[in-house]
């Protein structure tokens, strides 16, 4: 009977311990399977903006990384945005209410490149459909650069000149993003991110001409023939072919000049991507 | 009483197994081959009730305000999947950029004839009935020593709901005079719903419940409006989609 008793109060003793909640709450040290520390990471994403008020962007971007530490990491990326166009939105009100937002809200990004930093506090566990248990980690980030910019001189449903651009150039750009990265292997890896891109969104030319140039351009194209006295920089030919179409978007940009309104421009973007560590 | 001898050793064995397995129950092996432990789910939620009340905004609609809150009860039979219903409940009205529009307004003039804005959908009410399908459980630490339990969720539905709608540009008064009101419109119309988010356990009973879904439902706006004659103009419909962010607690019971 002894060997009986004893296998009952063993069993009863282990039984107690797995109902009790507290035996779930055991610190483990595990031994991560890999580390980030040291290694460059590529990343590939797509892009697309999440608050298209006056302005639509979606593209594809690049990112380079380097690990510094496990936790920290020194990133460059290039953003390139084919659609950065103005909302439906915009034409809507531009078109049904002949109202516009002022330059400074619309102002487009065609592209950027940024320099940055990532750290990477949260890190953590996950399964899928209690099947495989992946890793992931949850990482802030920001970064500075410069972006290139344009603004949306037609609309889209302009029948003579359909949707037509002009240049605005260069300017400071800021990012600050929050992700997640999930670690399908050793190499490699899929991230979300949401990233503000903050750029100023002043505008004092188009094309690099000024509100006199743009007045001096719509009035010469209207009466055939080319603008003279414009000032340095300002390119009357980038407005479009000669005639209507050169006045209609000098026109346009008359009229976003004509008031410079300067703002700080806050695009929220949502980027998903696949990178590879080596 | 006791047992026989006969059966003495058996039972012996029986248990000495069952406490061995009780014990190999604890051990959980991951990906790497290392033992680990709590690698299975702290939280489980067959068989639970679900209560949540959340609030959420409206994300898309530039002409829009829209703010509320849903209330939802749902059933889950198994740890991926809850079933069960919603009401919502928002206060939406036109937004500073919809009224700056209308400032700006020119006058009307006989014979002027043009479109209405679109996307002025109010989505005041609703009842849903939703699924959500949970396919992901993980876990994180905050500083090292807080452990946060989560799940990823994706949510489907389908319902009823009633929506207001007030133009931006259209005038209810006929004539060219200074428009003192403008063309709404009610209307209950059939709303499928998608989204998906987040759950952060508390623990066993609460936790926060973040997610964004999208609202999407048949509407329209007017072409070809005579601006002195509210009662012309052919409806354009399309799919309207309202998409917001919501944040919560629900309680399991």
């Amino acid at each position: 009977m002894r060997p009986f008793f004893a296998a009952l109060l063993i069993g009863g003793a282990a039984a107690a311990q797995q109902a009790d909640p507290d035996a779930v709450r055991i610190h483990v040290l595990e031994q991560r399977p890999f580390t980030e520390a040291g290694r460059w990471e590529l990343t590939f994403f797509g892009s697309t903006q999440v608050n298209p008020k006056f302005s639509m962007h979606a593209g594809l971007s690049a990112e380079m990384a380097y690990h510094l530490r496990e936790n920290l990491a020194a990133q460059i990326g290039l953003w390139y945005f084919p659609l950065s166009v103005q909302s439906t939105l915009s034409e809507e009100l531009l078109t049904k209410a002949r109202v516009a937002p002022e330059s400074a809200e619309a102002l487009l990004v065609r592209g950027a490149a940024l320099a940055g930093l990532e750290v990477m506090p949260i890190y953590g566990k996950l399964n899928v459909f209690d099947g495989k248990i992946l890793r992931l980690g949850v990482y802030l980030n920001g970064g500075l650069g410069a972006a290139k910019t344009r603004l949306q001189l037609r609309p889209s449903t302009d029948p003579g000149t359909g949707r037509t651009f002009g240049d605005t150039g260069y300017r400071p750009i800021a990012s600050l993003g929050a992700g997640l990265r999930v670690f399908l292997s050793e190499r490699l890896t899929v991230r979300l991110e949401l990233r503000d891109f903050a750029y100023s969104g002043y505008v004092s030319r188009v094309n690099g001409c000024n509100h006199a140039d743009v007045v001096k351009i719509e009035a010469a194209e209207a009466g055939g023939q080319s603008a003279t006295g414009l000032s340095s920089g300002c390119d009357e030919r980038a407005f479009g072919a000669p005639g209507t179409q050169a006045q209609l978007n000098a026109g346009a940009a008359k009229a976003l000049l004509a008031r410079p309104s300067a703002d700080v421009i806050n695009n929220l973007t949502f980027q998903g991507g696949v990178s590879w560590l080596f | 009483m006791l047992p026989p001898k006969s059966v003495a050793a058996p039972l012996a064995a029986f248990f000495a197994c069952g406490a061995l397995a009780a014990r190999a129950e604890e051990v959980v092996y991951g990906p790497d081959g290392a033992p680990t432990v709590v690698q299975g789910k702290l939280h489980s939620m067959t068989g639970q009730w679900e209560a949540g009340l959340s609030f959420g905004i409206a994300l898309n609609t530039a002409l829009v305000d829209q703010l509320g809150g849903l209330f939802s009860v749902s059933y889950h039979p198994n740890e991926w999947l809850d079933l069960g219903g919603e009401v919502l409940l928002n206060h939406a009205s036109l937004s500073t950029l919809a009224r700056n529009t209308r400032a700006d307004l020119r006058p009307r003039s006989p014979g002027q004839v043009g479109d209405e804005i679109s996307n002025d959908n109010q989505l005041r009410a609703g009842a849903f009935a939703v699924g959500r399908i949970a396919p992901i459980y993980g876990k994180f630490n905050l500083a090292s020593e807080m452990r946060v339990h989560f799940q990823a969720f994706l949510l489907g539905g389908a319902g009823a709901a009633q929506v207001h709608r007030e133009s931006v540009n259209l005038c209810a008064d006929p004539g060219t005079g200074a428009c003192q009101s403008f063309q709404q419109s009610d209307k209950v119309t059939g709303v499928g719903l998608v989204g998906g988010g987040f759950r952060f356990y508390f623990n066993q009973r609460w936790s926060l419940r973040t997610e964004v879904r999208g609202y999407l439902f048949r509407s329209s706006y007017k072409r070809g409006n005579d601006l002195t004659d509210p009662s012309s103009g052919a409806q354009k419909p399309y799919l309207a989609a309202v998409a917001t962010f919501g944040a919560g607690l629900s309680f399991l019971f």
